[in-house]
């Protein structure tokens, strides 16, 4: 792990608090009523405001009112329904007829903006607090290059029109009593998608986004959310569809420390999938077609280094980035992709929902190629709210097995490094002459550091690994345990694997020999 | 010694119960003041929306904060 990982993530705030009740509601609407039946959940889906936001006076906002409107939003995010123009137009449950249905529904776009919860924070600017001592020397307005200080009874504040942010008043101050506002969602934002409307409030660049989500996740007031398709996927359940899932390897320790990752397997059986297979089997796939790979373009055609494919954001970040330099980054399909189209050649019928930490793949699935492999992608956070609304206990199942042979390396994928450790172990494995110099980073700002510094040869390093999230994908934004905590576990779970390599996976038939 | 029991049970962790017990399990000042233990589900009380429960000698409760947990122990 290099970056540092923000504090709040893994606290249980009032903004978790809000999103899993509406997720918990919705849940639990899908899976008792018939969603056929269209008044009713229309009525229904109305009602969820009232039930999330059930105090008569306000909570979090101004007045209820608004915090109802925010969390209809939040509902009709959920419900995977398009997005309105206009502000506060129509109820909740407008143009839900288009989603009733157990198929994907979800547009590209699927990290959204609720512009009635965002709070219009200032964006890059300096403000002087009530840390100020007027004090006489006011060293702030004499350092400052703009004279952008108006001195108002000797308490200095700055002009904003004027002011270049060039941070000197900042540091100029003995009593750091002036600080720098920023955006929590655009300084998460690694690929600075995040920018202003007229009226002030966050808006994204969908040519810039590649969903991430970690904006998600750090916003304080949950302006931003993720569309879902949870509901869809428990319509599909309950119309009896062949359903199999599939979970991200860093599954594991997600329901804390007393579920066992055997005891999330058969709660996700119970749920009525027929079959829940680890994605990290797609893992020992990718390693094995990524390292042959490696070996061809770096030693045989001189390429000066692959990149890694795992990461859906990385690996969007880098084409859209660097399209020139594209062909340095592995073409090999993501886990999720292999891992749903070995289910779907084994079982013909078929349906496959991707269980994860993360909001890229929501997107990625829509890929065309990928598209006929993966039929749902949904959270951890999700399907949490399934297991409750189906009242579901996981303490209470008697763990299953684990699901299929997979390697140690391969459920270590969901670990920052894990990705490289595996493909190294591989390649030395195959060709114990290739001389394998990994380098690793989480964060998408990070990573662009990282290739950049590879593409003009500053970096010594023919293998590189990108992970968008802090930590890897045990810090997505669809996560529910603590990063560190569940990052101990994972490794556990992969240190007491049967066998640790993809090359001694029984199930690959093609061990890339 | 206050003995709390905080549900592990999958609605109460959902809905932060596993922070609280975390929270209880590392709290330097806490040590000695209390028996900590987890139970499972305590009977379906979480439902319909009572979640995460904890009990304080005995004493269960509903829609337990971290507040709500430390003000009870401190009564004892
Ligand atoms: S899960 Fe805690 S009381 Fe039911």
């Amino acid at each position: 792990m290099k970056v540092e990982i923000p504090l709040s993530r893994g606290l249980y705030t009032d903004m978790v608090d809000i999103r899993r009740k509406v997720f918990v509601e919705i849940a639990k609407l899908f899976w008792q009523a018939d969603y056929h039946n269209l008044s009713l959940i229309k009525e229904e889906v109305g009602r969820i405001p009232y039930r999330v936001i059930n105090k008569a006076d306000p909570t979090y906002r101004c007045c209820v009112y608004r915090e109802r409107a925010i969390v209809q939003e939040r509902v009709r995010l959920a419900l995977g329904l398009p997005r309105r123009h206009g502000e506060f137009s129509g109820p909740a449950s407008e143009g839900i007829e288009q989603i009733l249905k157990p198929e994907k529904v979800r547009t590209h776009e699927i990290v959204r903006v609720i512009p009635e919860a965002c709070e219009k924070c200032p964006s890059k600017a300096f403000r002087v607090t009530s840390n100020c001592r007027q004090c006489i020397a006011h060293p702030c307005t004499l350092v400052c290059p703009a004279r952008a200080f108006d001195l108002e009874h000797h308490s200095p504040r700055i002009n904003g029109d004027k002011c270049i942010r060039c941070g000197l008043c900042e540091k100029a101050c003995p009593y750091n009593a002036i600080v720098k506002f920023d955006r929590p969602c655009a300084v998460a934002c690694g690929v600075k998608a995040i920018g202003s409307d007229q009226t002030g409030r966050a808006c994204i660049d969908y040519d810039k986004c590649v969903r991430c989500g970690m904006c998600i996740v750090a916003c304080p007031f949950g302006a931003i959310a993720d569309e879902s398709e949870f509901a869809q996927m428990i319509m599909a359940l309950r119309d009896g569809i062949p359903m199999y899932a599939i979970v991200a390897p860093a599954f594991v320790g997600q329901f804390g420390p007393f579920v066992s990752p055997g005891q999330i397997l058969a709660g996700i059986r119970r749920l009525g999938f027929r079959n829940v297979f680890e994605v990290a089997f797609g893992a020992d796939v990718a390693t094995v077609e990524e390292s042959e790979e490696w070996y061809k373009k770096v030693i045989v055609e001189k390429q000066p280094f692959l990149g890694t494919s795992c990461c859906p954001a990385w690996v969007d970040m880098a084409r859209k980035e660097f399209p020139e330099e594209a062909e340095n980054i592995s073409h090999s399909y993501t886990p999720m992709a292999t891992a749903g189209k070995r289910v779907k050649e084994r079982f013909p019928e078929a349906r496959v929902t991707f269980i994860g930490p993360c909001t890229a793949k929501k997107s990625e699935c829509l890929r065309p190629e990928l598209d006929p492999y993966i039929d749902f992608v949904i959270t951890f956070e999700e399907l949490a709210a399934i297991f409750v609304a189906a009242d579901i206990d996981l303490v209470e199942l008697a763990g299953e097995a684990e699901a299929g042979p997979v390697s140690g390396s391969g459920r270590n994928y969901a670990v920052c490094g894990g990705v490289a450790a595996a493909l190294k172990m591989q390649i030395e494995h195959h060709h114990p002459e290739a001389s394998v110099v990994v380098a690793s980073a989480d964060s998408l700002a990070d990573c662009r550091t990282m290739l950049k510094r590879a593409l003009s040869k500053e970096l010594e390093a023919n293998l590189i690994e990108g992970m968008a999230c802090p930590g890897g994908c045990v810090g997505g934004p669809g996560i529910l345990s603590p990063i560190r905590k569940a990052t101990a576990e994972i490794e556990k779970f992969s240190r007491n694997s049967s066998f640790r390599s993809a090359w001694e996976n029984p199930d690959l038939k093609d061990k890339g020999e | 010694m206050v003995e709390v029991i905080v549900c592990v049970g999958t609605d109460c962790s959902y809905k932060g119960g596993l922070q609280i017990y975390d929270f209880l399990e590392h709290d330097p000042s806490l040590e000695g003041r209390i028996n900590l233990a987890t139970a499972k589900c305590f009977n379906r009380a979480c439902k319909p929306d009572n979640a995460p429960l904890v009990s304080v000698n005995g004493k269960i409760i509903g829609r337990a904060t971290l507040d709500k947990v430390l003000a009870a122990i401190t009564e004892g």
